[in-house]
C-alpha cells in the first residue's frame, strides 16, 4: 500500500508537469481558456501529490 | 588568512630573510585577492550598466534627468569599489545598493525607451547576463584549504552530523521533476503574442519553481512519512485535493466530448 500511494504521489507529479507543459503550450497556441484550464489543473495535481506526503499533526 | 600567514612563518621562516619573503608574498598574495574581488564586482557592473543603462541613455529622446541618474549610478559603483576595501559596509552600500537603486530609477525615467516592444532581444538577453555576473560577483567561495570552523570567530558545538539517508530514487524523482519543469520554460518561447508572451515566461518560471519545490518535498519526504499507519491515513489527508482534482478532470472531459 505504501509503495502504491508513493508511486501516485510521483504520478501525480509527474501529471503535474505535464499540465503546466500544456497550459503555456495552449497559451503559444491562443487558446486562453484551456490554457487557464490545465494551469489549475496542473496546481490541483501538485497539491495533491504533496498532500498525500504530509501527515497532520495528531489533535491532543 | 592570519593563522595560515603565522604557519607560514613558522615552518618557511627559519632561514636568513626567510620571514620577510614569506611576509611578502602574503602581502602580494592579499593584494591579488583584492583586486580579483574588485574586479570581479567592477567588470560586470559596468558591463551591466553599459549595456542596459547607458545604451538607452544614448538614445534620442531619452531625457536628460534619466542621463544625469545613469551617470551618478556609475560613479556610485567606482567610488563604491574604491572604499570597500578599508569600509566594506559602506562600499556595499554605494557600489551595491546605491548602484542597483539608481539603475533603476534611470530606468523609471528613460520611461518607453525602454519598453518591451522597442527592445533589442540579443542586448536585453546580454544585459541580463551582466547583471547576473554582477550579483555573482559579490559572492564568496571558500578559499583552498581552508576550513570555516577554524576561525577564531566560529562558534563552537557538536558537528551536526545528518539525521538519515535519502530515501531510495530521491535523485531519480528530483530530476523527473527538474526535466518537468524545463518543458514550460522552453514553451514559453512559442509564445508570439507580445502581451501574452511576458505573461507565459512568468507563469512558466512560476510552474518550474512550484514543480521543483514538489518534487524535492516528494523526493525527500517520501521515506520519512512512510511509517505513517494506516497508509490510507495519506489519502484521507490527500482527499479534499484530490475530490476537487476530480471534479475539475470530469469538466475538462465534458467540455472536450462537447466539442
Amino acid at each position: 500500500m505504501r509503495k502504491i500511494i508513493d508511486a501516485l504521489s510521483i504520478l501525480l507529479l509527474l501529471g503535474g508537469a505535464a499540465a503546466f507543459a500544456l497550459g503555456v503550450r495552449a497559451l503559444g497556441d491562443e487558446r486562453d481558456l484551456a490554457s487557464l484550464y490545465w494551469l489549475v489543473a496542473g496546481a490541483l495535481l501538485l497539491r495533491s501529490s504533496t498532500d498525500l506526503l504530509r501527515p497532520k499533526p495528531e489533535s491532543r | 588568512m592570519q593563522a595560515t600567514a603565522w604557519a607560514k612563518l613558522v615552518v618557511y621562516g627559519r632561514g636568513r630573510g626567510g620571514i620577510v619573503r614569506v611576509m611578502a608574498a602574503d602581502v602580494e598574495e592579499r593584494a591579488a585577492n583584492e583586486l580579483l574581488r574588485r574586479a570581479n564586482v567592477l567588470l560586470p557592473g559596468m558591463y551591466a550598466w553599459a549595456a542596459t543603462v547607458l545604451y538607452p541613455s544614448s538614445l534620442h529622446g531619452a531625457s536628460t534627468p534619466a542621463r544625469i541618474v545613469a551617470g551618478v549610478a556609475l560613479a556610485t559603483l567606482l567610488v563604491g569599489v574604491a572604499v570597500s576595501r578599508r569600509r566594506p559596509s559602506l562600499g556595499r552600500a554605494l557600489a551595491l545598493h546605491g548602484f542597483v537603486v539608481l539603475c533603476v530609477l534611470a530606468w523609471l525615467l528613460l520611461g518607453s525607451i525602454i519598453a518591451v516592444d522597442r527592445l533589442e532581444p540579443i542586448k536585453a538577453a546580454l544585459g541580463a547576463l551582466g547583471w547576473v555576473l554582477f550579483a555573482f560577483g559579490w559572492g564568496g567561495s571558500r578559499e583552498p584549504e581552508h576550513v570555516p570552523e577554524d576561525d577564531p570567530r566560529a562558534l563552537p558545538g557538536d558537528p551536526l552530523a545528518p539525521r538519515g539517508k535519502l530515501p531510495d530514487g530521491a535523485v531519480v524523482v528530483l530530476s523527473l521533476a527538474i526535466a518537468g519543469a524545463a518543458l514550460p520554460l522552453l514553451l514559453a518561447w512559442r509564445v508570439t503574442r507580445s502581451a501574452h508572451a511576458l505573461f507565459a515566461h512568468a507563469v512558466a518560471i512560476g510552474c518550474a519553481v512550484a514543480l521543483v519545490s514538489a518534487g524535492a518535498d516528494i523526493a525527500v519526504r517520501r521515506g520519512r512519512w512512510s511509517a505513517v499507519e494506516p497508509q490510507t491515513r495519506r489519502l484521507g489527508q490527500a482527499a479534499a485535493s484530490l475530490t476537487i482534482l476530480a471534479i475539475v478532470i470530469v469538466v475538462g472531459a465534458l467540455e472536450f466530448l462537447a466539442n
